[in-house]
């Protein structure tokens, strides 16, 4: 620290960490269904879908993808939390199919603190979307006591690579492309109590783009439907896709990547509150026929990976794919199935 | 006095994670004042992980979350006129009753026995339960022969009372292998729930 202005850690700054922090899902439903949205025949994905980002068509045939995401620190350092913003807004365009093309920084900053805080995280952005191969083109900066920061990234797809969640299919296999667990380690990691390992495989893991899997994903004409997992968790995700889809499905418990240590942790009561939102609004949608801690399925993530709905032909080949270019570990996690009593069954 | 932590104003996971460290610290019973009902159900799941059980009581703003050692997780949640109770010091599981012989007062010993039957029926249809029942000396004959009163002492150790029996008294009167429930004790232990109760109830 440069003076003595800042002294606090960036997450003691910050009541809610990361997507834990967003709104919870029940009373964002109810705004939204209070709105009147203009209708609009280019608008392929609109704000009805509950999808990542909003799909518009272009006159030449494409398809112009847009997308903002943006939370509170998550991260002490401020270069580690720039790079997992970043990674986390750029992920709504991966998750449509797409490629980003342009970026605008969207920064809350308290006006006492050390300014060279505020560069380190947007260096830290700067340096994801330029790996994503985007640019960062402007942005817009508030003052506000808890700081905050992410992007609002615009990408650019085809009517044949774009992915909603709506079009899963029955029979088809369900990959995860990240490990889950990390709401539950950012909080511990506030706490001061993360294990090393666990730190490192989460915090290497939200700040990997979703990239090299969303390349992978555009090499198979069987991939269906695509969501990130973020703020709503593995389960809720996967309930707006099945609902979008109207289907149900089906997690093997025992598949899913699961970050070190996030397990004992959530048994040890460190779960966020965004779980318990989770909990409250998913729920019912779900069935859990395996002893399975439901705080996983719930966690809030912050960039989490790629959930993909492809067909049985062309699992296998996405998965050697996947393991080859992925430095996160991901897996086939379970399987879209015709619609039963719930949209969720944990297995 | 047991400790009481002040976790108040604080989000998750600092309740957890204090908490946590005292349980490792101390491996005694304490409470801890939090303001949310996450960090409740958050400090619940540490108790059960643990092999706690807690209480938890309500009153304003503030909830005191109460953990109890040996409890293996069970959870029960206070309300009004409870929470009135533990204002005063006198709700669930900050008393203990101490049974330091097998009846009830001094005269006629058959008398005695029967009120000390009369008794436990009675403790056992209350509302307001002890969170321990100590037994010791001649009072160790009461959980191993007494078969009306260890009737009465399922009841309430299902309503989760914990019921502490002296092993040295046991083994004095040779009734180990006869006890019927209870978990077999020591000094320290029963002497510890004495003295961090609000009030300790003999007959």
């Amino acid at each position: 620290m440069s003076d003595n202005k800042q002294k606090r850690r960036l997450t003691e700054m910050v009541r809610n960490c990361g997507c834990a922090a967003k709104l919870a899902p029940g009373i964002l439903a109810d705004v939204l269904s209070g709105l009147d949205v203009p209708r609009n025949d280019n608008v392929i994905v609109g704000i009805e879908n509950s999808d990542d980002a909003g799909a518009y068509r272009l006159d030449d045939g494409r398809i112009l993808l847009q997308t903002l995401d943006f939370f509170p620190a998550n991260n002490d350092d401020p270069y580690t939390f720039g790079q997992i913003a970043a990674a986390n807004a750029l992920s709504d365009i991966y998750a449509m199919g797409g490629t980003p093309v342009t970026a605008l920084n969207i920064v809350c900053f308290p006006g006492s603190a050390d300014i060279s805080i505020l560069r380190e995280i947007l260096r830290g952005g700067a340096d994801k979307v330029r790996e994503s191969g985007a640019v960062v083109m402007g942005g817009h900066t508030v003052e506000d006591p808890e700081p905050k920061y992410g992007l609002s990234v615009t990408g650019i797809t085809d009517a044949e690579h774009l992915l909603a969640n709506r079009n899963a299919a029955e029979g088809d296999v369900l990959i995860l492309t990240k490990p889950i667990g990390t709401g539950i380690i950012v909080s511990a990691l506030k706490g001061g109590i993360a294990g090393e390992g666990s730190a490192k495989e989460a915090v290497g893991s939200m700040t990997s783009l979703n990239k090299a899997a969303c390349e992978a994903m555009g090499k198979f004409r069987g991939v269906h439907g695509c969501t990130d997992v973020t703020g709503f968790s593995l389960g809720g995700h996967a309930i707006e896709m099945a609902k979008a889809s109207s289907l149900t499905i089906e997690i093997e418990s025992g598949s899913v990547p699961v970050i070190e240590g996030a397990a004992e942790l959530a048994e040890e009561g460190i779960v966020p509150q965004g779980t318990y939102r989770n909990k409250d609004f998913f729920g019912p949608d779900s069935r859990f026929a395996a002893d399975f801690n439901e705080d996983l399925i719930f966690d809030p993530q912050t960039s989490g990976g790629l959930l993909i709905s492809v067909s049985e032909e062309d699992a296998d080949g996405l998965m050697r794919e996947l393991k080859a270019e992925l430095s996160t570990r991901c897996g086939i996690i379970g399987r879209v199935t015709a619609k039963s009593d719930k949209y969720l069954i944990v297995k | 006095m047991r400790k009481v932590l002040d976790a108040a104003g604080k989000e998750c996971p600092i309740p957890v994670i204090i908490a946590k460290k005292e349980i490792e610290a101390n491996h005694a019973d304490f409470d801890i004042i939090v303001d949310n009902d996450i960090a409740v159900q958050n400090l619940t799941k540490l108790a059960s992980s643990k092999g706690y059980s807690v209480q938890s009581a309500k009153s304003g703003e503030l909830i005191t979350v109460s953990f109890i050692s040996g409890g293996a997780g069970a959870c029960e949640i206070m309300q009004d006129e409870e929470i009135q109770n533990v204002a005063a010091g006198v709700g669930n599981g900050s008393w203990v009753v101490f049974m330091g012989k097998d009846h009830v007062g001094e005269g006629a010993q058959e008398l005695g026995s029967n009120l000390a039957k009369m008794f436990f029926y009675t403790l056992s249809q209350e509302e307001d339960l002890p969170a321990s029942i100590l037994f010791m000396n001649g009072g160790v004959n009461l959980p191993t022969k007494d078969e009306q009163v260890i009737e009465h002492l399922k009841v309430l150790r299902d309503k989760g009372v914990e019921i502490l029996v002296c092993g040295t008294c046991l083994d004095y009167y040779g009734l180990k292998d006869e006890l019927k429930i209870g978990e077999i004790s020591n000094m320290y232990e029963i002497a510890g729930r004495m003295f961090r109760a609000s009030k300790v109830v003999t007959v």
